[in-house]
């Protein structure tokens, strides 16, 4: 299978101070680094999801690699192309062959369009107007299990399942080698979960396109995803293929993770890792490893030396002094 | 026979739309045994909000409420005036909200909040500030004293929830109303706030009133379990009974679509096809009737009877009466 | 739109409103089928009647029928506003946008010129540019676009900011749309609305300053009827007889009414919309 998006040491800043506040406040970097050393690799067809809670950086580095966020260090290569260096016209192709699906469903969609203006915008942003768009609009509803009346509702008054779906069918429109979802199932019931994350399982199988997923709700990550990584302030502290990761947890992030989200079964083993403390500041990050503030498992070195990269099985990565 | 806190008969609540008269919530019974934690569970049209804007009396203009008794502490809040459920909220009776900032005013400091909301009681400022600093401190804010002194917009999200907690219950009230309060907190700060009202509920000896759709977290936290589906009670029981032997079709398939609950990998997860009825224009007999797999002829015509299929074990269905 | 106008109806000013535009906008636009005189035509010897049948509001000082002039007077005020707001709109929601979505220099440059512009107290701006270009209608309109523009520019801008930071803009960017397809498609649909009720709130100011400036000898220029000229011609008669004040004065307060609870309405109209019902 090819490769379809890389990702190498890649770091996001954003500046948070003007000169003269730094200079004022003795601050000797005005930048914070949202994401910072982060390499991955996306195969088609497959499905690489970002886990990580508010902070972590994942929608930021899906910004990036959205191109809508410029790259401060590393690459991100579509299929042979950096992203962080493209020029205007190259992003306009690029732009054709990637989509993002947004997190808030309603909120994303322009809500004095109708349905049917928003699924086939696209096209028309893309030069393509002389396809015949009524038709292109009663395919993609299809594709999304919508009826076609669909296309004359406008976003107020769709559900946040609707709404979920008419975002996919738009990401659909130019059959994209990469859908970037940010956190897909946010807002929907338990009950009608299932049905968005089995509509993007279809898809993919059906059409062979890459996704790149980003949530905090570790539950869905097993049944959609065939590589994960897990995030923590702006790095993967351990990353590799969902299975590994599910079965073999090594980090103590991962593990505390996976302990906060409990089945529903009272008389379940409550073997639960309470994290102490809050995520500390961008501003201010720990000295060694930057997880020791709240981790459990506690080491010598881990406060002043950076935790080296472990490997587990070949690309089952973690980086920690002392993996579970 | 434990004494209720809070028990409700028969509650229902009407909207007036300009498409009619919405029954949002229709023959509701409730009971909050004293010192227990009792999980409201319910996806978003279930009523949920309206029920908890019935106990504290603050309904929408537009509503009535054609019959129904909320028994708090032995008075019906529904026969009480505005000026006496303005003493009862707050003091016995207090609210945590799942933005913290809709609790918190951005312009006031956090000391200044807390001291304030204690207008009822007849101690010293001082007394007031020692008050407010330890109840900070037991919500796990370090440094309160200092702390007393800065603003909500200085505290991040998980440590603003513990401050709504902390104002919930400085008045030490008999019930607190927990609505959805860990649902926008990451999972990691959710693990830490479930344990907090736990050691404070323990601590302070009240009841919780938690709602969430989370149902880990009432499995975990919460002693007894009522599902909501479209304006009405379809279960009631301890956490026990209504996990391990789900008497609604509705609850059964709840625990079956949760993924939480999926341990095996799968490409295509369960879910609850169809969608709730329209409220205005109530189909007769049961409301779940178009979405269920059990559903029988009977199901069509007749509202289903608030039974007791085991003891402590409640439910409105046919199919558990057969 | 037909829901629109049926909830109008249903408000009891929202119908007087309506109704009160209607009749003269009609009127001003029938003028001259339904004018019984030609508003310029001198009859000496009928000067200073008052009403009767043969003229309905009476004459002025140089025996003209007052009710034609009041009628062709429409035709001045209506030009003025429709004109000049629809300028000002124009102009107005254009800079506004620029000003929301642009580059933030850009955006103080255009602000620093609203703000001088509406520094100026808005008559003696008019004074001001009549005085050096010379009383027409033409100078009357200019100066009331030039005015107008920073009010609606404003509410555009403002609306924009908001807009801009919504997500569904971030996700029209990512789709790699133009900024031009964005202001046009997106944004403007979305900061419109306001602004259709502020315009027709202005609609009645307009009109009675151009009434103001023509009374003042500042506008429209004789023997040209306008609201403002009869008033200015009924102001020194006064003494004489009070029908040219009383017809000048009519149409203005039965515009500005109109077009007041028509606006009112149409804006509590807007306003429970919004409101989510349950």
């Amino acid at each position: 299978m090819s490769e379809v998006l890389r990702g190498e040491n890649v770091r996001v800043r954003f500046r948070v101070k003007s000169t003269i506040q730094a200079l004022l406040q003795r601050v000797s970097d005005p930048y914070i680094d949202a994401v910072r050393d982060v390499s991955f690799s996306i195969s088609e067809g497959e499905t690489f999801t970002l886990v990580g809670e508010s902070g972590s950086g994942k929608s930021t580095l899906a910004l990036a690699v959205a191109g809508l966020l410029p790259a401060a260090e590393g690459s991100i290569r579509f299929i042979g192309d950096d992203v962080t260096t493209m020029n205007a016209a190259d992003m306009q192709t690029y732009r054709k062959q990637i989509s993002f699906m947004w997190q808030n469903p309603v909120g994303s969609l322009s809500p004095r369009q109708s349905v049917g203006a928003l699924i086939t915008e696209p096209y028309i942003v893309h030069g393509m107007k002389k396809r015949d768009l009524k038709a292109e609009c009663t395919r993609l509803l299809k594709m999304v299990g919508l009826p076609d009346h669909f296309s004359e509702r406008y976003p107020h008054q769709l559900s946040g399942g609707q709404a979920r779906r008419v975002g996919v069918a738009r990401a659909l429109a130019l059959n994209p080698k990469l859908i970037i979802a940010d956190e897909p199932t946010a807002g929907l019931d338990v009950s009608v979960q299932g049905e968005i994350l089995n509509l993007l399982n279809r898809l993919q199988d059906d059409l062979g396109v890459s996704m790149f997923v980003i949530t905090h709700n570790l539950n869905i990550v097993r049944h959609i995803s065939h590589q994960t990584a897990i995030m923590y302030l702006g790095r993967f502290v351990e990353q590799g293929p969902t299975d590994d990761i599910f079965s073999e947890p090594r980090h103590p992030y991962t593990l505390a993770l996976l302990s906060a989200n409990p089945e529903p079964d009272p008389d379940a083993e409550i073997g639960r890792i309470e994290l102490k403390g809050e995520v500390p500041s961008l501003m201010d990050r720990p000295l060694g490893c930057e997880f020791h503030t709240r981790c459990p498992f506690l080491g010598d070195n881990c406060n002043s030396v950076f935790p080296p990269v472990h490997t587990i099985h070949d690309t089952h990565t973690l980086t920690c002094h002392y993996p579970r | 026979m434990t004494e209720n806190v809070l028990t409700i008969r028969d509650l229902s609540v009407h909207y007036h739309t300009d498409r009619g008269e919405l029954k949002a919530m229709r023959h509701v019974n409730l009971d909050v045994p004293k010192g227990s934690i009792v999980g409201i569970v319910g996806e978003s049209g279930c009523g949920k909000s309206t029920l908890i804007s019935a106990i504290i009396r603050l309904l929408a203009e537009n509503s009535t409420i054609p019959n129904g008794v909320v028994d708090f502490e032995n008075r019906d809040l529904l026969k009480l005036s505005e000026d006496e459920m303005r003493a009862i909220r707050g003091d016995r009776m207090s609210i945590v909200f799942q933005d913290p900032m809709s609790t918190l005013n951005p312009v006031l400091s956090i000391g200044r909040q807390m001291v304030d909301i204690q207008y009822r009681d007849k101690k010293s400022q001082t007394e007031k500030i020692k008050h407010s600093t330890d109840m900070l401190a037991s919500v796990g804010i370090p440094d309160p004293a200092s702390r007393l002194k800065q603003f909500p917009h200085e505290f991040s999200g998980g440590m603003q929830q513990r401050i709504s907690i902390a104002m919930a219950l400085q008045a030490q009230p008999s019930l607190l109303i927990a609505d959805e309060p860990t649902t926008a907190l990451d999972a990691t700060l959710e693990v830490q706030i479930i344990h907090l009202l736990k050691a404070l509920q323990e601590d302070i000896g009240c009841s919780i009133l938690f709602i969430s759709h989370h149902l880990g977290v009432i499995a975990e936290l919460c002693d007894y379990v009522v599902v909501m589906y479209a304006g009405e009670v379809v279960e009631e029981g301890t956490v026990s009974d209504v996990f391990h032997r789900p008497a609604h079709p509705y609850t059964e398939k709840l625990l079956q679509c949760d993924p939480a609950g999926i341990a095996t990998k799968s490409r295509s997860l369960p879910t609850i096809p169809g969608e709730i009825p329209d409220l205005v224009t109530l189909p007769p007999g049961c409301i779940f009737k178009n979405r269920c797999e059990h559903v029988m002829a009977q199901c069509d015509t007749e509202v289903p009877q608030w039974t007791e299929s085991t003891k402590g074990h409640f439910v409105s269905c046919h199919r558990s009466l057969s | 739109m037909s829901n629109i106008l049926k909830r109008i109806t249903h408000e009891p000013l929202g119908l007087i409103g309506l109704i009160l535009v209607i009749l003269i906008v009609a009127s001003a636009l029938l003028a001259n089928f339904i004018a019984p005189y030609d508003p310029i035509a001198l009859n000496i010897l009928d000067r200073l009647q008052s009403p009767s049948a043969n003229h309905l509001l009476g004459t002025d000082q140089l025996g003209r029928d007052l009710f034609s002039r009041v009628l062709y007077g429409g035709q001045v005020a209506l030009k003025v506003a429709l004109i000049s707001i629809a300028a000002a709109l124009s102009i107005g929601v254009l800079l506004g946008m620029i000003a929301g979505f642009g580059p933030r220099w850009l955006d103080n440059i255009i602000m620093m010129f609203f703000d001088t512009i509406r520094s100026f107290p808005t008559v003696m701006f008019a004074l001001a540019t009549v005085a050096l270009v010379g009383p027409s209608l033409e100078t009357v309109i200019a100066v009331i676009i030039v005015t107008t523009i920073p009010n609606y520019g404003r509410v555009v801008r403002t609306q924009t900011l908001t807009i801009k930071s919504n997500e569904f803009i971030m996700a029209e960017r990512a789709m790699g749309v133009s900024l031009i397809r964005i202001l046009g498609v997106h944004v403007l649909p979305n900061v419109i609305g306001p602004l259709i009720i502020l315009a027709s709130m202005d609609i009645p100011t307009v009109i009675a300053l151009e009434a103001g400036l023509s009374f003042l000898g500042m506008g429209v220029k004789p023997p040209t009827p306008s609201w403002g000229s009869i008033l200015n011609d009924g102001y020194t008669l006064i003494r004489n007889t009070p029908w040219p004040i009383i017809a000048g004065s009519i149409p203005l307060v039965l515009i500005t009414l109109g077009f007041t609870f028509l606006g009112e309405s149409l804006r509590d109209l807007i306003d429970p919309k919004l409101r989510k019902s349950i």
